[in-house]
C-alpha cells in the first residue's frame, strides 16, 4: 500500500467491545448485542454479524470445556477483526487490531515469560492501575507471544501492520527486582547500598531485551512481520537511565532485518537527547505531544506549546521520522479536524513533510469506542486537511 | 538515643479498592461506593500503623489522587473552565506513576480555606498526628506556567517569587492543621530537588522558602528527600530550617555523611517502596546500628525510601510492620 503524505497510524490499544468481555464470560445481554449490531452496520461488516451472535449465544450454553475454548478463541479473533475494521473505516493508514488479545501491555507479555511472579495491584494514576509482578529468576523465553495474533492478522488487511511489543527497560523498570535486587542489609556495608538499584534494573533489562524480547521479535519477522513497534512509556523515568533505553533498544533488535520504530509517551523527553543518537536504526519515535498543548488553532509556537521538543529533535538531526501525538487520550473532547491539521502543520514547519507520521498519543483503550472512533476520524480528516495545504 | 519509626508519604490503595476505582471510570460503580471502601481503609490503615508501634501515623492520604492534587485544586493551579483532575497527565520521574500537572497561570494567592479538604486526623490519637504536604519547590517545579520561558526553561524571577508564593500557602495550611487538627509533625515531600539540575541555582531560594513555610510552627517539621542522591547537597541541607531531614538510602551516597558530619535529625529511607522484597526487621535494625556507628547522626527516625503508594497494600502492610519491628529491636 502507497502511504500518503502525513501516514495515519495508531499506536496500540482500544477498548475491548462490551459484547466480547462479556461474552467471553457468558454474560452478554441484549444491549450488548444491540451495540454490536450497530458498530458492524456501521464497519459494514454485516455479513458477520449473525455468525458473530451465534458464537456468543453458544458460549452461554456450552459445557464441553474444549468446544467452549474453540468459542472463546473465535470470538477473540472476532474483536481482532472489529478492531482492525475499525481502524480502516477511521481512515488510518498503518493499523494493528487494537490489541484485543491482550490482558494490558505490561501483564500480557509478563504472563508469558519466564522467571516473574505477580504480586497485586498498584496505581499509575487517578484511578488507574495495573498489576505489577517481581522478577524472582533470570528472565527467559518461553513462548513467542504475539504471534498467534500477527498470524491470525496478517492475510485480513491490505494496510501495512505494526506490531506493539512492549520493551525491555520497561517490563524491568515497571516489574520488582527480587532476583538481581536481592540483599542482605544485615551483612551490608552501609556505604555500598547506594547506585545498587541502577545496576541491578540494568542487568535485568538487558536479561529481557537478548533472552525475551529479541527472540520475539524474530519469530515475528520470521513469520513475515515488518514493522514492530516497541513501546517504551517508562524510557525516561529515570533521566540518567536512557542509555540504558538506548541499550535494551538496540539489543532487541540486533542483527534482525526489520524496520523497527520507539513509541514513548507522558515522558520529559528532553532528557533522551542526545542519548537518541546512538539509536541504531530506529525507524520512527511515537510520541505523546497533544497531552501538554493548547486547543487554540495555529502554527505558532506559542500556540503550540506541547509540541516543543520538536524542536531538539531538529537541532540534533535526529535520524528517523516523528510519530506525532495529535489526539489527548485522557479526554473525551474530540479533537477537530483543523487543530489537528494545525499540529500537523507546525510540525511540519519545525522538522518537514517527509519526517511526520500522525497517530494519537498513546493507546484509546481508556476511552469509550465511540469517542476512540471520533477522534481518530478526525485525526485523519485533519491530515488529509494538512495534505491539501502542503499540495 | 531513641530511634523512631513512621511512614512519609501516600500509602496504596488495596486491590480490592483498586478494582472499584477502575470500576467507577467505567461507568459500573459509584463514587460513593468507592469514597465508603477508601473510608474503610483509611480506618484501617490508621489502626494497623497504631497497632504496629510507629511513632507518628499518617492518614495514608488514600483520598489523594497524587500528591499535588488536593493543594492544586484548593490552589485553582488549573485553566479556566477545567479543573486540577483535567491537568495534563505527567509522569513522576523515577516512578510509573503519574500526576496531574498544575499550572500557574497567576501568582498564588491563599484561598483562605483548607487545602486539604478530607482528612481523619480525628482517628489518630493526639500526640501522633502527622501530615504531609508538597514542599514549596517541588509544587511550583513540577507545575507549568508563567515561571516557564516558551523553551521550557525556568524564568529565574517568577520562580523564585512563586517559591515564596507556595510556602506561605503551604504554611497556613500546615498553621490550620496544627491549630484545628492537632497535628503534632508536618512533613514536607521533596520528590525533585535531587534530580532537578536547577535546584542548585536556586539553593538559597529554597531556603527562603522552607523558612517561609516553617514560620511560626510549633509542631515538628522535616523535609524528605527522595528520586535521587540528597548528598549532592550536603552539608548545606543542614541549614534548612526544618528540625528532620530524610534521605533515600538507595540512591544516597551515605559516605559523604561519614565522620559524625551529620548534624542532624536523620531520617533514614532504608525500606524499598520500590522493590516487593519485605525487609527483615533484624536487617534493618543491623543497618539502622551501623548508621548510628558510622554517620552517628544527631536522631534517628526508620523510614521508607519513598511513599509506599509503588508496592501494593498487602506488601505495603509487612514493610510498616518490619520497619516499626526495626526501630523496636534497635532500642
Amino acid at each position: 500500500m502507497n502511504l500518503p503524505l502525513f501516514p495515519t497510524q495508531e499506536i496500540g490499544s482500544l477498548q475491548k467491545p462490551s459484547w466480547r468481555v462479556k461474552g467471553l464470560s457468558g454474560k452478554a445481554n441484549e444491549q450488548d448485542i444491540k451495540e454490536l449490531k450497530e458498530w458492524y452496520a456501521k464497519l459494514k461488516l454485516h455479513d458477520r454479524i449473525s455468525d458473530t451472535v451465534d458464537v456468543i449465544n453458544q458460549i452461554k450454553n456450552e459445557k464441553n470445556k474444549a468446544e467452549l475454548f474453540e468459542l472463546k478463541k473465535k470470538l477473540r479473533e472476532e474483536s481482532q477483526i472489529f478492531a482492525l475494521k475499525f481502524l480502516e473505516q477511521a481512515g488510518l493508514d498503518i493499523i494493528y487490531d487494537g490489541e484485543q488479545t491482550r490482558v494490558e501491555m505490561y501483564e500480557d507479555p509478563i504472563t508469558d515469560i519466564n522467571g516473574f511472579g505477580f504480586k497485586g495491584l498498584v496505581r499509575s494514576f487517578d484511578v488507574m492501575k495495573y498489576r505489577k509482578a517481581a522478577c524472582i529468576a533470570e528472565p527467559l523465553f518461553k513462548v513467542p507471544y504475539h504471534l498467534d495474533e500477527f498470524l491470525f492478522l496478517k492475510d485480513k488487511t491490505k494496510h501495512e501492520l505494526k506490531v506493539p511489543i512492549t520493551g525491555a527497560y520497561t517490563l524491568a523498570e515497571w516489574s520488582y527486582n527480587e532476583f538481581y535486587g536481592k540483599r542482605d542489609l544485615k551483612n551490608l556495608d552501609i556505604f555500598s547500598l547506594f547506585g545498587s538499584e541502577k545496576l541491578d534494573r540494568g542487568e535485568m533489562a538487558l536479561a529481557l531485551a537478548k533472552n525475551v524480547i529479541r527472540p520475539n521479535i524474530k519469530a515475528l519477522v520470521d513469520k513475515g512481520a515488518k514493522w514492530v513497534q516497541i513501546d517504551e512509556p517508562a524510557a525516561t523515568t529515570y533521566p540518567d537511565e536512557v542509555g540504558l533505553v538506548v541499550e535494551t533498544f538496540n539489543e532487541s533488535v540486533k542483527g534482525l532485518n526489520v524496520k523497527a520504530s520507539i513509541h514513548m509517551c507522558f515522558s520529559d523527553y528532553k532528557v533522551f537527547f542526545p542519548a537518541i543518537l546512538e539509536m541504531k536504526n530506529c525507524y520512527q519515535y511515537a510520541w505523546e505531544f497533544a497531552n501538554a498543548d493548547t486547543n487554540k488553532l495555529g502554527i505558532d509556537s506559542k500556540t503550540r506549546t506541547g509540541y516543543k521538543v520538536l524542536e531538539l529533535f531538529k537541532e540534533y538531526d535526529v535520524p528517523g521520522i516523528i510519530g506525532l501525538g495529535v489526539l489527548n487520550v485522557h479526554t473525551d473532547s474530540i479533537e477537530p479536524a483543523e487543530l489537528v491539521r494545525d499540529r500537523i502543520l507546525y510540525a511540519s514547519k519545525v522538522l518537514g513533510n517527509e519526517k511526520i507520521y500522525v497517530n494519537p498519543d498513546c493507546g484509546l483503550r481508556t476511552r469509550k469506542l465511540d469517542i476512540a472512533f471520533s477522534k481518530l476520524k478526525s485525526m485523519a480528516e485533519g491530515a488529509e486537511l494538512a495534505r491539501e495545504v502542503c499540495k | 538515643m531513641q530511634v523512631q519509626a513512621y511512614i512519609n508519604g501516600i500509602l496504596p490503595r488495596s486491590d480490592f479498592a483498586l478494582e472499584t476505582g477502575s470500576a467507577l471510570l467505567k461507568g459500573r460503580e459509584t463514587k460513593e461506593n468507592f469514597e465508603r471502601i477508601l473510608e474503610k481503609e483509611t480506618q484501617n490503615l490508621i489502626s494497623i500503623q497504631e497497632t504496629s508501634g510507629l511513632n507518628y501515623i499518617t492518614d495514608g492520604q488514600l483520598f489523594w489522587h497524587d500528591f499535588l492534587r488536593p493543594i492544586a485544586q484548593a490552589l485553582s493551579l488549573h485553566s479556566e473552565n477545567s479543573n486540577a483532575d483535567e491537568n495534563p497527565v505527567t509522569r513522576q520521574i523515577y516512578t510509573n506513576t503519574f500526576y496531574r500537572k498544575p499550572l500557574i497561570l497567576q501568582k498564588i494567592k491563599n484561598p483562605k480555606k483548607p487545602l486539604i479538604s478530607k482528612d481523619f486526623f480525628d482517628i489518630i490519637p493526639k500526640n501522633k498526628r502527622k501530615a504531609i504536604l508538597p514542599s514549596p519547590f517541588s509544587l511550583v517545579y513540577l507545575s507549568d506556567g508563567m515561571h516557564r520561558n516558551e523553551n521550557g526553561t525556568l524564568n529565574e524571577d517568577v520562580f523564585a517569587e512563586l517559591l515564596v508564593d507556595a510556602a506561605l500557602a503551604l504554611n497556613e495550611e500546615a498553621k490550620r492543621l496544627e491549630k484545628d487538627s492537632d497535628v503534632s509533625f508536618i512533613q514536607f515531600n521533596e520528590p525533585c530537588m535531587c534530580y532537578a539540575n536547577e535546584a542548585e541555582n536556586f539553593f538559597d531560594d529554597i531556603n527562603n522558602a522552607l523558612e517561609a513555610a516553617v514560620n511560626g510552627l510549633k509542631a515538628i517539621t522535616s523535609l524528605h528527600l527522595y528520586n535521587g542522591d540528597a548528598s549532592k547537597f550536603f552539608p548545606q541541607i543542614l541549614k534548612f530550617p526544618v528540625k528532620r531531614i530524610g534521605i533515600d538510602a538507595y540512591s544516597t551516597d551515605l559516605s559523604k555523611f561519614a565522620n559524625n558530619s551529620f548534624k542532624k535529625f536523620l531520617e533514614l529511607g532504608i525500606v524499598n517502596s520500590k522493590n516487593s522484597l519485605i525487609e527483615e526487621p533484624e536487617a534493618i535494625a543491623e543497618y539502622g546500628k551501623q548508621v548510628l556507628k558510622k554517620i552517628n547522626p544527631e536522631g534517628l527516625a526508620l523510614v521508607p525510601n519513598r511513599p509506599l503508594e509503588l508496592v501494593p497494600q498487602h506488601i505495603a502492610i509487612e514493610k510498616i510492620k518490619s520497619l516499626a519491628k526495626g526501630a523496636e529491636l534497635l532500642n
